[in-house]
């Protein structure tokens, strides 16, 4: 059995919004702790520039998929914590759709090779 | 001696002068670092590996703002596309409008007229409407920052 291998960017990149929305679908969340989530469900194989996330979040927050507010964690650290908008939701159930639907053709195939 | 704020102060520089100049992006991600580093000095690094492995994780200052600057391009992009074609027609129906009234001596191209105001009128205001257009996008991105300057101002204090 071949272990997943690191995730390669292009896909990483095309992952990062489903990604974050289905991660805030849960409840509302700030950077850190979204990447922390995706690096521990991934076992570290879906590996982010930390970075390049909030250009991400701030692009979904500009089209109106999330929203934002500053507040202090209870550590007194100052975050900006992201929730899910209505639109964003409705972002979210099209990505799933859609995800279904390569990994469902993938999934045929590969069977179709053993057959 | 490593001092960790000094270095800090340093990381954020770098980032000030690759352009990350809004407030809250740069708040963001020193926030961010600061979380790292943090992680890190408790998994048993000295502060300084820590800071190294943090802003290094946090990625490369001018990919940073490649990707920031990304956030901006549609709108900009829009702006300019509306004021162009604005400016264009505008500039195209006066021409046309001038050639009619003292070239050709078309009465419709009489300023004012009754057939000016059916004829031509609306090709002016089409054009305007791009411009204005272009405007208003252009002034929403500037209220946005200025918003996002306030927000920043005001979680500071």
């Amino acid at each position: 059995m071949y272990g997943v291998s690191m995730i390669r960017k292009e896909l990483v990149a095309a992952s990062a919004e489903p990604l974050i929305l289905s991660l805030l679908s849960k409840g509302e969340s700030y950077g850190y702790a979204i990447i922390q989530e995706v690096k521990a469900r991934s076992d570290g194989k879906l590996n982010w520039t930390d970075g390049m996330l909030y250009p991400v979040l701030h692009r979904m927050e500009h089209r109106g998929l999330i929203k934002s507010c500053w507040a202090e964690s209870e550590t007194g650290r100052k975050r900006k914590y992201y929730s899910l908008k209505k639109d964003g939701k409705t972002a979210m159930a099209k990505h799933h759709e859609q995800w279904s639907l390569v990994h469902s053709v993938l999934a045929g195939l590969k069977k179709e090779q053993y057959v | 001696m490593f001092d960790l704020e000094q270095s800090i102060a340093e990381w954020r520089r770098q980032m000030l002068a690759a352009g990350i100049r809004t407030p809250v992006p740069l708040e963001e991600l020193e926030i961010h670092l600061r979380e790292e580093i943090e992680r890190q000095v408790k998994s048993g690094q000295n502060e300084q590996q820590a800071f190294e492995i943090a802003a290094r994780q946090i990625g490369h200052a001018d990919e940073l703002q490649n990707e920031f600057g990304k956030n901006c391009w549609a709108k900009r992009t829009a702006k300019w596309s509306l004021l162009w074609t604005g400016c264009v027609g505008l500039t195209i129906t006066l021409i046309l409008n001038l050639l009619g009234r003292f070239v050709f001596h078309r009465n419709s191209s009489i300023y004012f007229s009754s057939d000016w105001w059916a004829g031509w009128f609306p090709n002016y205001i089409i054009w305007t409407i791009f411009i204005i257009a272009g405007l208003v996008v252009g002034f929403s991105n500037r209220k946005i920052r200025f918003r996002l300057k306030l927000q920043f101002k005001t979680t500071k204090h």
